[in-house]
């Protein structure tokens, strides 16, 4: 480390690019390993390049490890299959390092298709065989395969390559294939090759949250369910309601038992069809004692339905209700022709969503935390404080962003909100903002609406 | 609040507060394995740093004292370099020496967030520019053979991804 500072160097500031009086070059080829890494850390791969190339002392640090443990590739468009063959090279050099890694491939067209499942059979046969490869994480990110419907070469290479990819790896940790949309029959196949691999031990975490498309309906199937059964080491879980039921839940309590501790269900659907029955939850809850189980509920999938999924005996923690507003304001492109469409969403459940809730929360008095980001009327929150005044629930946080008030009844939710902050305030805290009507401005004084107690 | 002496490698003494010298952990440290209490009256010596420097780095550490204490790294969470604070960005308006002398004294004193920032702006001057012009930034010799460097180059073009 070039460390030493000679004393007579008073007034560094006249002391142009601290020379080395030797050669009058600097010493900025000397900076500490450490300083070396941060600074590659902070830099995309063209400058990281540029910045090896200058001298010996700051290319050693290029090949550390750390900078390429993590890694996003995307393929798409007609390209796609060149932009493999660089990734393929890049794995080549860097591939042992990765820890992390996110793949994912560009909806096809039908010009691009080809390219895109060609570029996903020449990548994940280039990881399938990559001698070191010691991948902690994966993600698939939205591979959303109904795009492939009509194309059925394309999709059976690119289904093909994920599962001989995913039946080779030795280790893997946490597993992401949020939205792969599969049919039936592919994502029976996805899980019946991580479960011939390593990953039925090693896999922790796996997020298949709309694995299948939304027509698929697994739960009756017995291949799915064999399966979907054979998961060993899982600690956290996000899925679909209707992708579980309560055999699946038995399962889980024989095979992970107190190992199990968290299982996040999303409904957006009719679930009807698949109601889980009590004596299955309470079975699994005394199984798994570790359990906590928390709902993802959104309001545009609010059927009457979900109160009678949502039984006594669920080892449940929390909730989320999450309608249209919420879902699309990080959608800007679309967020200006959905306004109509929201009101007309929002309208239609506006009843059912405040009676749901209210149902849910008598129900499930085991829900500590709240979070609500839909339309609501102010008489429910009314309700709701005065739910937690008789101890009929106890909530110790609630977050309750709410649409579509008109300035009366925000006004009115204020006098509402200091009652509740007297029963809450004293637990974690209380949040509350409103959105006033959609063509609105948002809220300019956020401070006035808005109260966090610790 | 408590008082502490530092001493720079060339001699001169600083009198801060302890709070904003425990922002260094190599100070914290030591204090600790001291056993450092405020009767003491001994200054605390930092041979790789000088009072130049050292004037600088306490004004750094004094403004930011009540800064809350730097994340632990999140290898998911992109990293950035233009969310320099405008304090910051005025403060490292210096020349590259100085630069250079901060950063190996936030090494050494091991402040994190006086070396984030430091990277940060290093980071920032090598952004968008050829090997040979970050040299001639940095004043750097080119040690590599003509060689050496065109297979540099031409790993340059393969791995070069996204």
């Amino acid at each position: 480390m070039a460390t030493t500072v000679s004393t007579n160097e008073k007034d560094s500031k006249e002391n142009e690019n601290s020379q080395d009086e030797s050669d009058g070059y600097s010493r900025w080829n000397h900076l500490p390993d450490i300083v070396l890494l941060e600074i590659y850390s902070l830099l995309g791969d063209t400058d990281r390049l540029h910045m090896a190339t200058v001298c010996r002392h700051w290319k050693r640090m290029f090949y550390s490890p750390y900078l390429w443990r993590k890694r996003k590739f995307m393929f798409g468009g007609m390209l796609a299959e060149e932009s493999a063959k660089k990734a393929c090279a890049y794995l080549k050099i860097f591939g042992r390092h990765l820890r992390v890694l996110t793949v994912g491939f560009h909806a096809p067209t039908l010009r691009t298709v080809k390219s895109i499942s060609r570029a996903a059979e020449i990548f994940f046969k280039r990881m399938t065989f990559l001698p070191e490869l010691h991948l902690k994480e994966f993600t698939l990110f939205h591979i959303n395969m109904e795009h492939y419907w009509h194309f059925l070469i394309s999709r059976n290479r690119v289904i093909n390559a994920v599962c001989r990819f995913l039946r080779r790896l030795r280790f893997l940790h946490t597993l992401n294939l949020v939205a792969a949309r599969l049919t039936l029959s592919d994502g029976c196949r996805v899980l019946e090759s991580l479960t011939r691999g390593c990953a039925a031990r090693t896999l922790r975490t796996f997020y298949m949250e709309d694995i299948f498309t939304s027509s698929v309906f697994p739960v009756i199937h017995k291949r799915y369910l064999n399966a979907v059964s054979k998961f060993r080491g899982l600690r956290y879980l996000y899925t679909n309601y209707n992708t579980v039921n309560g055999q699946i839940l038995l399962n889980f309590a024989k095979n992970l038992g107190d190992y199990f501790e968290r299982l996040t269900v999303t409904i957006d659907e009719d679930v009807s069809r698949n109601l889980i029955p009590e004596d299955a939850w309470v079975k699994f809850a005394r199984k798994c004692r570790n359990i906590k189980v928390s709902f993802y509920i959104y309001a545009s999938g609010f059927q009457h339905s979900v109160t009678e999924a949502l039984v006594d005996g669920i080892p449940m923690i929390e909730v989320d209700i999450v309608s249209w507003p919420a879902l699309v304001s990080h959608r800007p492109d679309v967020e200006r022709r959905i306004p109509l469409l929201i009101k007309h969403v929002a309208d239609s459940y506006y009843k059912t969503l405040d009676e749901t809730l209210l149902y849910l929360l008598r129900k499930c008095n085991r829900v500590r935390e709240l979070n609500l980001y839909c339309r609501l009327s102010v008489a429910t929150v009314e309700t709701l404080c005065k739910y937690q005044q008789e101890g009929k629930i106890d909530l110790h946080s609630l977050n309750l962003s709410i649409h579509g008030l008109t300035d009366e009844e925000w006004a009115h939710l204020t006098r509402v909100r200091s009652q509740l902050l007297a029963v809450i305030s004293r637990k974690k805290g209380i949040i509350i903002t409103s959105e006033h009507e959609y063509d609105d401005e948002t809220e300019s004084d956020e401070d006035s609406n808005s109260d966090n107690l610790e | 609040m408590p008082q502490i002496k530092l001493q720079s490698s060339d001699g001169e003494s600083f009198e801060i507060d302890l709070e904003v010298a425990r922002q260094s952990v190599t100070i914290k440290t030591m204090l600790e394995d001291l056993g450092w209490d405020e009767s003491d009256d001994d200054p605390v010596p930092l041979p790789n740093v000088n009072a130049a420097i050292l004037k600088k780095v306490v004004q750094w550490a004094t403004f930011h004292k009540d800064d809350p204490p730097p994340p632990e790294d999140d290898e998911n969470k992109e990293k950035r370099t233009d969310d320099i604070c405008t304090w910051d960005a005025e403060f490292l308006k210096v020349d590259q020496g100085t630069l250079f002398e901060l950063i190996l004294a936030a090494n050494y004193l091991d402040i994190k967030g006086l070396l984030d920032v430091t990277c940060k702006t290093v980071a920032n001057m090598i952004k968008g520019k050829s090997p040979e012009e970050i040299r001639k930034t940095f004043n750097i010799k080119n040690d590599f053979t003509p060689a050496e460097e065109e297979q540099m180059m031409s790993c340059n073009c393969s791995a070069t991804m996204e």
